[in-house]
């Protein structure tokens, strides 16, 4: 018996041998790296730091890359690695495991995200203007969102502007919305089918396909995040106050290049996406991107600027989706502007 | 359990409790692991919450969970229905023709192999965002097994039994009613215990890609949702329910073939049926 129960706790021993080892495989990939963005053997003393885009390169991501191409972030002292994002980017699970340092996403990605206590934090806001958009054909006559009527829209239904979209009635039950695979063939074989799109890309490619399409702008209905922030962890910027306030200064001077000369960054992206991108699309974004990052006669001097107005509306509209618990979270935790 | 010389004396409850334990064992060691993996490397909510954030979630979540796996077990249902309809058809004519079964088993293989993600945003414009689609990426998934299995079922026959058919002057149909399909049946218990899964999981791949509209919510939908809104833990419970949907699959067909098909499958000696 006692035997048994011997030879039983060595087997028990060795299984538990296998989980730790499992489990440290595991968390020490979970380890914050902080440290090593701190070590500086390089000769010119760059501190290493990493950028996942939320999505493919594209026009949307220029100023980040404009900052690469240009030396920018060199010249703050920084050794930064774009990372291209893609369907499967998981920027927020990256960020919070300290895998990565930076990341790109809209506004209510950063609430939604702190609902669920990953702790993000905005940096800076490119776009100053969500270009988030319902793209419809020409022939099907629609010409407001008001209009959506017996359609099949295709976007993700579980983003928030969707909600929003629901929330003011938009969307009848004659809207049928399924799920979007970032294509525009659907929407070319058709007018029956609308999509969800960003104003700068889809509507341009959709063009190329020869079909002429009306954007029906979220931000117009009120419904306006910032796109493409900086962001990062609560964490990371407490403990590297310098690092994030030079790269705020270097991706915003990246912007304020990519607006002026975009032709070097996008040469530069295209070889990055792999995913079908244009040298037209690009060079098309890049202008687009001019009134959505300075729209009105705003100063360059004030790209990537970012008010409390603004997040406390998304914040307001977040809470009336029940998207967020403003018991849980506060408005001003999603934001540092400007990074002191 | 010192009494026990013969295992099998033991009434079919307590059997049936005496292996319900190990797997629940597992089940919670499991857990433990877990939990503890979660605690002791503090891993962030938004990479892998806590077993207990999971099971709140699910219970928050309870409502749409319980519509999702009704919405999406009919999907799986309905795929699995039409596999073995298809599959056994099939199985059929390849066991009547050498030839058919040359000429076409390898575009059933094909089916195996078939990349579905990359089809299904095809069949969707062939066959609409709806639930038709969906049960046909889950017969997609789960047909090959039946074909397969039901196959060498109606093949593999005791030389024997076919030399006493052949001797009474047994036609192709009496052959292949008294005593090919019979045979199969077992076969067939084999192939849908391995199409039952898939049918679960191509009714979830399906919903990926097909959605919801605003009527349909079946889990696949629910979790492209909650990934969209980084509600890590409500996903894991998603995939909960799916697992425990493929559970309740396995063992309606483990009925079945206890119940309505006991006559042609009691000679199969699984571990699990005792």
């Amino acid at each position: 018996m006692s035997r048994n129960v011997f030879r039983f706790s060595n087997r028990l021993i060795a299984i538990l041998g296998m989980l730790t080892l499992l489990v440290l495989a595991v968390g020490c990939g979970a380890k914050p790296k902080a440290a090593e963005t701190q070590t500086n053997n390089a000769k010119p003393k760059r501190d290493k730091v990493k950028l996942l885009l939320n999505w493919y390169p594209e026009a949307e991501h220029g100023g980040f890359y404009a900052a690469l191409v240009h030396g920018l972030y060199e010249k703050h002292g920084l050794d930064v690695e774009v990372l291209p994002g893609g369907r499967t980017s998981a920027v927020t699970p990256e960020l919070v495991l300290g895998r990565v340092q930076f990341g790109v996403g809209n506004a209510d990605d950063i609430y939604l995200g702190r609902n669920e206590e990953s702790p993000l934090v905005a940096l800076m806001a490119p776009l100053q203007i969500n270009p988030r958009c319902i793209m419809v054909r020409k022939d099907s006559g629609i010409t407001s969102l008001a209009e959506l009527k017996n359609i099949k829209l295709e976007a993700d239904v579980g983003r928030p502007d969707i909600a929003f979209l629901q929330s003011k009635g938009l969307l009848h039950d004659s809207v049928q919305v399924v799920p979007y695979f970032g294509s525009v063939a659907q929407l070319v074989a058709g007018p029956g089918t609308a999509q969800q799109a960003y104003s700068f890309s889809e509507p341009f490619l959709a063009k190329q396909e020869g079909v002429e399409v009306t954007n029906l702008m979220l931000a117009e209905l009120g419904y306006n995040p910032y796109a493409c922030v900086l962001m990062s962890t609560d964490k990371y910027v407490a403990e590297n106050k310098d690092i994030s306030r030079r790269m705020v200064a270097a991706c915003i001077e990246g912007w304020q290049q990519y607006l002026r000369d975009p032709a070097k960054t996008n040469e530069y992206i295209l070889k990055q996406n792999q995913q079908g991108m244009t040298k037209e699309a690009l060079d098309f974004g890049a202008v687009a991107m001019k009134e959505l990052c300075l729209p009105a006669g705003m100063p360059e001097s004030d790209l990537g600027k970012m008010t409390a107005e603004r997040w406390s509306t998304l914040f307001q509209q977040m809470v009336d989706l029940k998207l967020i618990d403003p018991a849980k979270i506060k408005p001003e935790q999603g934001y540092l502007w400007p990074v002191k | 359990m010192s009494n026990t010389t013969t295992p099998r004396s033991t009434t079919p409850l307590v059997n049936w409790i005496g292996n319900l334990i190990p797997p629940l064992l597992v089940f919670v060691l499991f857990l433990a692991v877990w939990h503890f993996v979660v605690s002791i490397f503090q891993l962030p909510k938004a990479v892998l919450p806590s077993p207990l954030q999971v099971a709140n979630a699910g219970w928050e979540n309870r409502e749409l969970l319980i519509k999702g796996l009704w919405a999406t077990g009919k999907a799986a249902a309905l795929g699995l229905f039409f596999s073995v309809a298809i599959g056994m058809l099939l199985a059929i004519v390849f066991s009547q023709s050498r030839w058919l079964r040359l000429s076409l088993y390898p575009y059933i293989i094909f089916l195996q192999t078939v990349p579905i993600v990359a089809i299904a945003p095809l069949l969707i414009i062939w066959s609409g965002n709806n639930l038709r689609t969906i049960v046909l990426v889950a017969v997609i998934i789960s047909v090959f097994p039946i074909v397969a299995n039901v196959t060498s079922g109606l093949m593999s026959l005791d030389r024997n039994w076919l030399d006493l058919f052949q001797l009474n002057g047994a036609g192709r149909w009496q052959t292949l009613w008294k005593l090919q399909l019979p045979a199969a049946i077992r076969f067939l218990v084999i192939g849908m215990r391995i199409a039952c899964g898939l049918a679960v999981i191509g009714a979830i791949v399906g919903e990926f890609f097909v959605g919801n509209g605003t009527a349909y919510d079946g889990l696949g939908t629910l979790m492209t949702q909650w990934q969209v809104r980084q509600k890590t833990d409500a996903l894991i419970a998603a995939v909960g329910a799916s697992t425990l949907l493929g559970v309740a699959f396995f063992a309606g067909v483990n009925l079945l073939s206890n119940t309505l098909l006991r006559r042609w499958t009691r000679t199969i000696d699984f571990e699990s049926t005792g």
